[in-house]
């Protein structure tokens, strides 16, 4: 806490915190405006006489309902849920395993093959995307949700299995080995010991897989073609910028409802979230 | 049953010898104590037991089937963790009743198993809750709880009380001693406690550097010490080693060194003959050091009493723990039976700042005191310096020293192990110091060096805090020497004086 006069307080700790939310929360206030104002507004010239690009008197659901009923949307959104939650499911599956593994089993290599599943991760996608498609033309998968589904776990099965490692790392192993002596397999150990000590780790594991994949771009743009198949980022930006026209409005509101989603996850989970990082278990 | 032998147990890890080909063979019903310093490979070795580490070599076999291979579960062991390993996601009931629902046990069966366990350690009100809602103390039975609960053949324990407050790490202690005894269950455990190992051991197992160093039962450990590394390790305040010289004149034998001179008594000397003109350590226990002049007739009286402030702060404030005969007037040395002897112990803990002497009459003085305090110059730093005193000391302990380098080993055996009959050489040899010289740390308490006036000894004879390290934890040495001369503590309540068992 910052301690002395009343003006510390204000300079070192209200201003700056005022200039960080400012700075943090204006995009969103953006998209909020612009996603509500009519386009009579949004279109105005700069150095007309009542210009105002920060508030609306008019505030309207034109867009929103454009998004609904002239644009694909709603199946966008469907797509990048289901993609979204699939590919977090298979990812999830295989780090929790893989990164209990890399933790717990003395395996030879172990450290070397932990740090190699890290270094895949920082491939970047926009290389990584170009061989990627050729094997999804080559499996017949191009414009399906599965040419996503089964290529998001390239980056997320390595996230998800760094971070599970650490975590798995943090939990003590006498819990283990107490469950083993106690007369449980390795598996049931795992199973009825240490997975539901790690529920922490593994809920900010989901909840970061889920936000990559749900904001994915790259393989989304190259690997769906049809409008029907395509995820909320990519739907959005394809069909609403036509040639050099932006259609602001509905635009911001695609992006708007886009985040919601991640938003509310990230608050349903945030509790957990924020052990998860912390990482501890008190026995 | 739960007879646990080992033979020839190696453990490697990578190029680390870290148990070093460890035979032993544990009774059933047996309770086993490992002790050692950190690092000594007592842990690992339970840990091989309990299945959790790979054995390199050797075999252990519990009842005459060998375990090697058996995977933990199939060992019938129970484990109690240094810190709990409670599962943090169960409730108390859960955690106790894990081990049998793995084991396929009946609900009522589990049921009734979980609330008798509870019930004998008193831990019924908490079935219900979590972990993390249980003190220290709370946790450490469920611990127990839970490897009560399974019967198995052989308890685990490792550190279990390191993590538990001073207060009720006594308290466990004694309770666990009686739950051994109430489920005459082998016992396995595993300490750096000293205490604790001899006040539960039925045999105490003493590690270092993954060697056995030598396997007794507590007192045996304590008066046939079988090297000098289980006579310094075993006793707090830990035994004084001083290196003397042997030399013989006038038929008799002498073990000197550059301020200290004794004549050895008989036994001693015939067992030193060989080593004339070697140098030999001497081992010297706190409590057999005592003052030669008092009787008890005449015993010193030493009040010790809460005054506070600096007026009467006569010593370090730090706290001291000795050993002591319960009533001043009993005379521990001529007491039949080792046992007898153990069980009229008393532990005291005091603090050395709140002594101070005084008369029958409660007035502050020197008199009748002033000789056992002397010998406490060194911590009592009111005695005057020049004035000597007469110390009784008994050799226990003597140790080979050898010429060729690898002088004061830790391992040096003891020329008396193995040897039969009373452990106790009982013979005195006369010693004079000085006090307020006698082992006084020279850094903290700079003094000028007086010559020394000696009585009944040639001066010098004793002279020099560097000459004899005899009284290494200085304030419990002179307060075993004060109570070996008779003296009584009077209102004790303030100076937690206590009566153990």
């Amino acid at each position: 806490m910052i301690e002395g006069a009343r003006w510390r307080k204000w300079v070192f700790f209200y201003v700056p915190m005022a200039l960080f939310l400012l700075f943090l929360l204006f995009p969103f206030y953006w998209m909020v405006i612009t996603s509500v104002r009519p386009d009579g507004e949004l279109y105005r010239p700069w150095n007309s006489i009542n210009y105002n690009p920060f508030w609306t008197w008019k505030p309207t659901w034109d867009h929103v309902r454009y998004l609904f009923e002239e644009t694909l949307f709603a199946s966008w959104l469907w797509n990048t849920t289901f993609i979204a939650l699939a590919s977090t499911a298979i990812s999830l599956v295989c780090g929790v395993f893989a990164g209990y593994a890399l933790s717990r089993l003395n395996f030879p290599f172990a450290g070397s093959l932990g740090t190699g599943i890290f270094i895949t991760y920082l491939v970047p996608q926009t290389l990584l995307f170009i061989p990627l498609a050729e094997i999804i033309r080559n499996y017949r998968l191009g414009d399906t949700p599965w040419s996503l589904i089964l290529t998001y776990p390239t980056f997320l099965i390595p996230f998800c299995t760094w971070l599970m490692m650490g975590y798995f790392k943090a939990v003590p192993k006498e819990l283990e080995e107490c469950a083993r002596i106690d007369g449980a397999s390795r598996w049931q150990a795992m199973l009825y010991i240490v997975i539901p000590v790690a529920i922490p780790g593994i809920l900010s594991a989901g909840i970061f897989a889920f936000t990559l994949s749900w904001n994915e771009f790259i393989y989304a743009l190259v690997f769906l073609s049809s409008p029907e198949q395509k995820t909320v980022p990519v739907g959005v930006t394809s069909e609403l910028i036509r040639g050099d026209v932006f259609f602001w409005g509905p635009l911001m509101a695609g992006a708007l409802l886009g985040s919601i989603p991640v938003a509310i996850a990230y608050s349903f989970f945030v509790e957990h979230y924020v052990a998860g990082l912390t990482g501890s278990v008190k026995g | 049953m739960g007879q646990v032998v080992l033979k020839g147990i190696n453990k490697f890890y990578d190029s680390v010898h870290a148990v070093k080909d460890v035979n032993l063979q544990i009774r059933d019903k047996e309770f086993v104590v490992f002790v050692g310093p950190s690092g000594c490979g007592k842990t690992t070795t339970l840990r091989m037991i309990a299945g959790l580490e790979a054995i390199s070599s050797g075999d252990i076999s519990i009842d005459g089937n060998v375990i090697n291979e058996l995977a933990p579960m199939d060992r019938d062991i129970a484990m109690v963790f240094q810190n709990y390993a409670l599962y943090p996601h169960m409730s108390v009931y859960d955690n106790m009743a894990f081990g049998l629902k793995m084991r396929k046990f009946e609900k009522p069966e589990i049921d009734k198993r979980v609330r008798d366990a509870a019930d004998i350690l008193g831990i019924g009100e908490l079935l219900k809750r979590k972990p993390r809602q249980l003190s220290g103390g709370q946790r450490q039975r469920v611990a127990l709880g839970r490897a009560i609960v399974r019967h198995p053949r052989v308890f685990l324990f490792d550190e279990p009380l390191s993590n538990l407050d001073a207060k009720l790490r006594v308290q466990m202690r004694v309770e666990l001693k009686k739950l051994h005894l109430r489920l005459g269950t082998t016992a396995i455990y595993v300490t750096h406690d000293q205490v604790e190992a001899m006040t539960l051991g039925d045999r105490v197992v003493v590690m270092k550097d993954g060697v056995v160093q030598q396997v007794g039962e507590p007192l045996e450990l304590y008066n046939q010490p079988a090297n000098k590394f289980v006579a310094g390790f075993i006793g707090s305040p830990a035994m004084n080693f001083a290196a003397v010289t042997v030399t013989e004149a006038n038929g008799s034998l002498i073990a000197e060194n550059s301020g200290l001179r004794i004549k050895l008594p008989d036994e001693t000397a015939q067992r030193l003959r060989g080593h004339i003109g070697h140098e030999v350590t001497l081992g010297v226990r706190p409590e057999d050091l005592t003052v030669a002049g008092s009787s008890r007739s005449r015993p010193p009286v030493l009040r010790c009493r809460d005054r506070g402030g600096r007026a009467t702060r006569l010593g370090n404030p730090a706290r001291y723990e000795g050993r002591r005969g319960c009533h001043g007037g009993e005379r521990r040395a001529d007491r039949a039976g080792e046992g007898a002897r153990q069980a009229a112990r008393c532990h005291a803990s005091f603090q050395a700042s709140r002594f101070r002497r005084e008369d029958r009459g409660g007035n502050p003085t020197g008199g009748a005191l002033r000789r056992c305090c002397a010998v406490a110059g060194a911590v009592l730093r009111t005695a005057k310096a020049g004035r000597s005193v007469p110390l009784t000391l008994r050799i226990l302990q003597e140790f080979y020293r050898h010429d060729d380098g690898a002088s004061d080993a830790d391992d040096t055996p003891n020329v008396r192990a193995g040897l039969p009959g009373d452990s106790r050489c009982g013979a005195l040899a006369n010693l004079s110091a000085c006090p307020g010289r006698l082992a006084r740390p020279p850094s903290r308490y700079p003094r000028p060096a007086r010559p020394c006036r000696s009585s009944g000894w040639e001066p010098g004879s004793l002279s020099t805090s560097a000459a004899m390290p005899v009284l290494r934890d200085e304030c419990a040495s002179v307060m075993a020497a004060f109570f070996e001369a008779g003296g009584r503590m009077i209102d004790s309540s303030p100076c937690m004086a206590r009566r153990s068992r």
